[in-house]
């Protein structure tokens, strides 16, 4: 190959792979969570301030609960769980919790049409109109045999309701998306209400409603680069049981 | 005046009919309220290990313990200086023959990659842990 044709191969080729690293940069979303769940007349609640780092897909978690913890997640599932009161940190690998299976990811991403459900193995089956209302139906993979059937619900293109349906045509579970804010470059729910239910036909109800949404190009939280203590000690499998 | 009454009428008919629809896909927030309400509060949900412990599917992870032992600073020096023989991505942990496909490409692609491989390992310095045991020659 002539040498200036390698030259502007070479030029055009790093100005092809790092444009979109640019492209992504200051995407630092901070809030705070608050969920409560109902089940029995018996409420639990939980209050988290929750760090989302865009580039890196690192989702950093504090749960103010009667022990504080901080969580950081990653896109591989790696958890790390920080004790501050005792010092001690815990390494696991839970694929559920990864960064990118968290509906923040999929809001931020404006990956609103099918929010994880393609990643999960979901195939589109159908999709019609109800009105104001854009509705699409995805069949389950093979794994989840229980599950017959996901609605997901879309109005003015974003989600407002998704239903969860069993083989036995019983609905598992609702989930409504509501009060949707405007930020940059996406839009999300403030409020999220779940409703599952159970064989017995109780049901659990989940309200997550989020506040004080931040959006900066820049970490202006030490939470954005949350570091283990290097003197943490591990949790002990024993106090796990 | 026949005309503008049929015209109220068909706009009150119709906003009546898209409020009604409205509600289709939308919970009773009052409904809920109420019920949270009237709840007991029991104590605040605690998500600590024990709760992750007991389930059967979590296992300590095997990258997370390389990440630690990896060296960001380490791979990116590598990659500055014998990044073209692919000897960081070696020290990275990867395929024998990913390794190899580096000089075996002109120093992967005439340079291209380790150096693309080298401003990737600077920005993501924080957390490498995609890049260990990777075994594609893109590795980012």
């Amino acid at each position: 190959m002539n040498p200036v044709f390698k030259f502007i191969f070479l030029i055009f080729s790093v100005l092809f792979f790092c444009f979109p690293v640019n492209a992504q940069s200051g995407r630092y979303i901070s809030m705070k969570q608050k969920t409560e769940v109902l089940e029995n007349k018996n409420k639990l609640t939980t209050k988290i301030d929750l760090f989302f780092d865009n580039n890196k897909h690192i989702i950093t978690k504090h749960y103010h609960s009667s022990r504080d913890f901080i969580m950081v997640a990653n896109s591989l599932g790696e958890i790390k769980t920080y004790y501050p009161e005792k010092n001690e940190v815990d390494f696991k690998q839970i694929s559920e919790l990864s960064s990118k299976r968290n509906l923040i990811y999929y809001f931020v991403n404006n990956l609103t049409d099918h929010l994880g459900l393609a990643d999960e193995g979901f195939s589109l089956e159908s999709s019609n109109l109800e009105d104001q209302y854009y509705i699409t139906n995805w069949s389950p993979p093979k794994l989840l045999n229980e599950l017959a059937n996901v609605k997901m619900v879309f109005e003015n293109g974003f989600p407002v309701y998704s239903e969860y349906l069993a083989i036995n045509e019983k609905i598992l579970k609702k989930i409504y998306y509501a009060n949707y804010r405007d930020f940059e470059r996406f839009r999300l729910p403030m409020k999220i209400i779940e409703i599952s239910y159970k064989p017995s036909g109780d049901s659990i109800i989940s309200r997550t409603v989020f506040s004080d949404v931040n959006v900066s190009s820049v970490a202006d939280n030490s939470y954005f680069n949350f570091k283990i203590p290097e003197n943490a000690k591990p949790v002990s499998t024993e106090k796990n049981k | 005046m026949k005309n503008a009454i049929t015209l109220i009428l068909l706009i009150v008919a119709v906003f009546s009919f898209s409020q009604a629809n409205a509600g289709k896909y939308s919970v009773d927030e009052g409904a809920i309220d109420q019920l949270f309400t009237t709840a007991t509060e029991t104590s605040m949900i605690s998500m600590n290990a024990s709760n992750f412990s007991a389930n059967p599917s979590v296992v300590s992870s095997p990258l997370m313990a390389n990440a630690k032992e990896k060296d960001a600073v380490v791979a990116i020096v590598l990659d500055f200086f014998l990044g073209g023989l692919g000897i960081h991505r070696f020290y990275l942990g990867t395929e024998t023959l990913t390794g190899l496909a580096y000089p075996l490409t002109c120093g992967g692609i005439f340079g291209i990659v380790p150096l693309i491989d080298f401003v990737v390992l600077i920005i993501n310095n924080e957390d490498i842990s995609p890049f260990i045991d990777n075994p594609k020659f893109f590795m980012w």
